[in-house]
């Protein structure tokens, strides 16, 4: 066994004898051996040698296909694919992001976006599609909801169709309306939104304004003029969201006039009997069934003319909230100035760092694990190199 | 007076590389690199592979390598040749894997048709045992043999090619040359 003294003198002579120095006399034969197998040492053919030369003077040109397929083969190398995996990983994720915030688009034009439609299911029985609205099933109820995006077209909702019966369906309408307006135009679009109401027919049920932030209305408004109502209250302000919902109450009208048809036929019956009674008792009997029936007659006709009410006036609430992103005057007239062309810019910055921000999150994570894969994979491969000098 | 105009002298061949692709940005001289290694790569080579046929194909392998990589090369990991021996040790090696089979050292028979006289004669048998026991040697001292004495790298380059300390690398050489002394020593 060599001491570390011995190591390191003997590799210092094999140093010193490969470069021609003289080595200490007891190593001689090791010098001598250095350099015996140093001259040993395989010499390239001329020929080999000449045409390795003439490859490296030409910087080892290959034909344009290999060419080509070496490229593609080199692109594909473990960790480019690992990136191209996190990049469409990422775009797909950036993609189906929603863009805006709900629909507020900025001052420069109708809102893109906004909430989104839906459809809410009938509780009944009847289908809230268009086409099932458009023939419901006898003496069942229904309602449905329709929230469009500002910009878009509400599809009407169900009109009143001939019950089957013969009578024509109740339906009873309600919509929500969301506006936008800056902040210091709240009490000017709130004043304006009670004139339109009034001059449509409806009145204010209720209203909270609190001027600079916000205003809440609850109006009624005839039900023939509610797309009316929504069409002029739209153009007040720019519309953040508008819902409309019907509901079929044709069941409950009819009950209540069934009720009404019923009490009646029992007072013109009784009426007949106290015609017909002949004894004191009978008469007064008759009487306090009369009185009873006619309190009901009364009952029933004050419930007809509530559920006939909620079809004839429909239920518009109208919410306004003060715009941040719009300072200036908000006349819908599309008067796009350079502030708002600046708040537009710094909104697309704000969603283009989120969107990056996202995006650097998913690909910080995804290209580690792909350089992990590939520094993985190159130590196998290293390793199976090493192998391969024990398998020989 | 002018100076004198100084011209290389023994100049045998020269080689012409496009100048765009002779330093890289990271300071390679692939010509230069060339120049002074292609002999040592195939002698490293064909002592590893002991097939000279197949170490003229690694090496041409080795060097194309080199050259497409040549951007890779960062002087802070080793010198050049370090780099360049650890393309054309792992060109070597998947020749080994590909092959599959034992690397027997394929050297020239020693000249004894010669007739020589009997100090030649004994040369020649030294160096007939010499062969012999480097091919007899386990592929990684025979490795580290050619590395050493065929590559002619330093200690502290056969650690960067062989991705050890230098003090193991001194080791290992070591205790490599004793397995080719105590060889020779069986074979004579």
């Amino acid at each position: 066994m060599s001491t570390p003294d011995t190591l390191t003198r003997e590799l210092a002579a094999l140093d010193d004898a490969l470069a021609g120095r003289s080595v200490d006399p007891d190593l001689a034969d090791l010098a001598e051996l250095a350099v015996a197998v140093r001259d040993e040492r395989p010499a390239p053919d001329p020929a080999f040698a000449r045409a390795l030369d003439a490859r490296v003077e030409r910087g080892f040109a290959r034909p344009a296909a290999a060419r080509g397929r070496r490229r593609g083969i080199k692109w594909l190398s473990p960790p480019v694919l690992g990136m191209a995996a996190s990049v469409l990983l990422v775009i797909v994720v950036a993609v189906s992001i929603p863009k805006g915030d709900g629909g507020d688009s900025g001052s420069s034009g109708a809102g893109a976006g906004g909430s989104i439609a839906t459809t809410e299911p009938a509780p009944e029985s009847e289908a809230p599609s268009a086409a099932k609205r458009a023939a419901p099933s006898s003496g069942a109820s229904s309602d449905s909801a329709v929230s469009a995006p500002p910009s878009a077209t509400i599809a009407p909702l169900p009109t009143d169709t001939p019950h089957p019966g013969g009578r024509r369906r109740s339906v009873e309408r309600s919509a929500e309306l969301v506006l936008a307006t800056p902040a210091g135009d709240i009490d000017r679009d709130a004043r304006q939104i009670v004139r339109e109401t009034e001059r449509l027919g409806g009145f204010v049920v209720s209203s909270t304004v609190a001027s600079d932030s916000s205003a809440q209305f609850e109006l009624r408004v005839p039900e023939r003029k509610l797309q009316t109502a929504l069409t002029r209250l739209s153009s007040i302000a720019k519309v953040r969201q508008r819902t409309q919902s019907a509901q079929d109450i044709t069941g409950a009208v009819v009950s209540v006039r069934e009720r009404l048809k019923d009490a009646r036929t029992e007072r013109r019956s009784l009426l007949r009997q106290l015609a017909a009674a002949t004894t004191t008792n009978q008469t007064a009997s008759i009487r306090a069934r009369l009185r009873l029936v006619s309190g009901q007659i009364a009952s029933a006709k004050r419930d007809l003319g509530r559920v006939r009410a909620r079809a004839i006036r429909s239920t518009l609430s109208v919410t306004l909230l003060a715009d941040r992103n719009r300072g200036g005057d908000n006349d819908g007239a599309g008067g796009w100035t350079p502030k708002d062309a600046l708040d537009d810019a710094v909104r697309i910055l704000e969603v283009t760092a989120g969107v990056l921000l996202v995006a650097l999150a998913l690909a910080l994570p995804l290209g580690l694990v792909a350089l992990l894969v590939w520094l993985a994979a190159r130590q196998a491969a290293q390793r199976r190199r090493e192998r391969a000098l024990d398998a020989v | 007076m002018d100076a004198p105009v100084r011209r290389s002298t023994d100049v045998t061949s020269t080689l012409t590389v496009p100048l765009s692709t002779s330093r890289t940005a990271a300071g390679l001289d692939f010509e230069s690199l060339y120049r002074g290694a292609r002999d040592d790569v195939f002698a490293y080579v064909a002592t590893l592979l002991g097939d000279r046929s197949a170490a003229e194909d690694v090496t041409a392998s080795a060097f194309e390598r080199a050259y497409r990589r040549q951007r890779t090369y960062k002087a802070a990991r080793g010198s050049e040749r370090a780099w360049l021996f650890g393309i054309a040790r792992n060109a070597a090696l998947d020749e080994l894997r590909r092959r599959k089979r034992s690397a027997a050292l394929t050297a020239d028979p020693a000249d004894v048709d010669a007739a020589p006289a009997e100090d030649a004669a004994d040369a020649a048998l030294r160096r007939a045992a010499l062969r012999t026991a480097v091919a007899a040697l386990p592929p990684r001292e025979r490795e580290l043999i050619a590395l050493k004495f065929h590559a002619g790298l330093d200690n502290a380059e056969l650690a960067a090619v062989l991705g050890v300390s230098v003090s193991n690398a001194g080791t290992l050489l070591h205790r490599a040359v004793q397995k080719l002394r105590k060889a020779i020593d069986e074979h004579a």
